[in-house]
């Protein structure tokens, strides 16, 4: 076993890096679009918290309003970690890991790859609960603002998940892993995202939402950058 | 197997007479405060543990990150013990940050900040040591947990600022918005002398605890060798 | 309250607190020791099954 870390960068240059991304992220995306495992997962998931949550919480008109962005994002955060774990857990499974690991990519391609796909796929949960819970109860929750904040959320949460969850299916303890070493780093991101999400719901004037955008921009950038960098150092073999 | 070296045993003895010595101070040397009796004096500790857990903190970063680059594992016997150690101290801080609440403001939790990051920042020990233990080949472990104390301590600022926001938006009923570590009240000149004692004081135990554990990781990192040579 | 001249009585947390402190050093230096002692044993033994085996 090897301890060395051969940076293989292709000599084909810029254009290729975007098209090895390009293709690890529709590699999954394609075969979820065959199968549609992943995402049946995940949304009968998301439906199954929401419904808890109304037991769990009086959710009448009035405490709703403060409580909506929070139950979103608990909603958000569980179904999140649940794809994070299947979409690495298959990669590793299938062998696909090794495979990309020998091809002539750069490493840091297979990261943005794997978070562009998990991040389609948190979106396209996140965006089946915003319909489904604003029948469910009877709130509008169709806005730009919030659409901008989910965005801003859950890149910061893919970017960190993507990064721990390939560490997380390496372990011995694999799916149980991911949540305990994800949760208590993406504390920023949950807070901010919560409080912007209910600013936003609640008609807050923008300078008090802003401080809180702030946050989740700055938190994105930093630890976009740093899973990055250091994402080689999780896969080497 | 070497013996414990004189200089350890010197820094044992030093830290033995310090602490004691920090005991008389907060004990007897320090006054009793007005507002909240005996208990303000849980601040000398509580305060010195908290520091050095976050210098402990600090070091296991900067030995993640030399473990990176050089991919020497005696920098993550150094980064474990500090993470270890750290963990201990930031527990001791937690529960009489705690427990100096109670009396003060009626509540066994605040969640400011500080209280609260310090949680988090347990939690993510906790979580970087079951993440060494599902890992049985010692190099991954390494380079996993340096990556995570990396993460992790990018994290805590942040996580910290964010509380802070979340607070100063919605001012805590219960111990004020400054639901800080000193609990307003007005340090006379003995009570600081005992702070930076104490401080000092717990950094010297630390060095010497994590002397001793590096020591542990070592005589840990031989015999596990050894049991893989004589495997072969 | 009016003629508050003495402070109020929280010896009781003062000591529980200082209780903790000594027991959780105390309990971690000593795992320090066991841990010491357990892997110099370990040690000691596979030195023993090194010879043997030579």
């Amino acid at each position: 076993m090897s301890n060395t870390t051969t940076h293989r960068r292709t000599s084909l240059g810029f254009g290729s890096f975007f098209r090895a991304v390009g293709a690890i992220a529709w590699k999954d995306l394609a075969a979820e679009l065959r199968s549609r495992e992943l995402l049946s997962a995940m949304l009968v998931f998301a439906m199954l918290v929401i419904l808890i949550f109304n037991f769990a919480l009086e959710l009448d008109v009035k405490t709703r309003a403060t409580i909506t962005s929070g139950v979103l994002w608990v909603t958000f955060a569980f179904a999140g970690t649940l794809g994070l774990n299947r979409s690495m857990a298959v990669e590793k499974d299938r062998g696909c890991l090794d495979g990309l690991l020998l091809a002539p990519v750069d490493r840091s391609a297979i990261y943005f790859g794997k978070v562009i796909s998990n991040l389609a796929f948190m979106l396209i949960v996140e965006a089946v609960v915003l319909p489904v819970y604003s029948i469910l109860y009877n709130t509008n929750l169709f806005s730009i603002g919030l659409i901008g904040v989910i965005l801003l959320g859950s890149i910061g949460y893919v970017a960190v998940g993507t990064l721990l969850s390939s560490m997380a299916v390496q372990t011995r303890t694999r799916d149980v892993m991911l949540p305990i070493l994800l949760f208590p780093v993406i504390v920023p991101v949950l807070v901010a995202a919560v409080k912007a999400s209910s600013g936003v719901l609640q008609g807050l004037p923008m300078d008090e939402i802003l401080p809180w955008l702030n946050l989740l921009v700055v938190y994105d950038v930093i630890f976009t950058a740093i899973a990055f960098m250091v994402f080689d150092y999780v896969v080497e073999e | 197997m070497t013996p414990t070296p004189r200089a350890l045993r010197i820094l044992e003895i030093v830290s033995l007479l310090l602490f004691a010595a920090a005991v008389w101070m907060v004990f007897f040397y320090s006054p009793l405060e007005a507002v909240m009796g005996a208990v303000q004096k849980v601040f000398y500790f509580h305060v010195a543990n908290a520091w050095v857990g976050m210098l402990g903190f600090i070091a296991a970063g900067v030995s993640g990150i030399i473990y990176l680059r050089t991919k020497d594992l005696k920098w993550d016997i150094v980064e474990v013990a500090a993470v270890e150690i750290s963990l201990v101290f930031f527990f001791i801080a937690i529960v009489t940050g705690s427990i100096w609440a109670y009396p003060a403001w009626n509540t066994w939790w605040t969640w400011d900040p500080r209280l609260t990051t310090a949680a988090i920042l347990e939690l993510i020990y906790i979580a970087y040591m079951l993440l060494r233990q599902g890992i049985e080949d010692p190099e991954r472990r390494a380079r996993f947990g340096a990556v995570y104390t990396l993460i992790g301590g990018l994290s805590v600022p942040l996580t910290f600022m964010s509380i802070r926001l979340f607070r100063t938006i919605h001012p805590v009923v219960v111990g004020g918005a400054n639901a800080a570590a000193q609990g307003g009240f007005d340090m006379t000149p003995k009570m600081l002398q005992s702070m930076l004692f104490s401080i000092a004081v717990f950094s010297v135990i630390f060095i010497t605890l994590f002397w001793h554990r590096i020591r542990i990781g070592n005589l840990a990192q031989t015999v596990e060798q050894l049991k893989l040579k004589l495997t072969q | 309250m009016l003629f508050l001249d003495v402070p109020p009585d929280t010896t009781r947390f003062f000591y529980s607190a200082y209780a903790i402190i000594f027991v959780t050093l105390t309990f971690y230096v000593i795992s320090l020791a066991v841990r010491w002692n357990n892997l110099h044993s370990e040690l000691k033994a596979l030195e023993e099954l090194e010879k043997d085996n030579k």
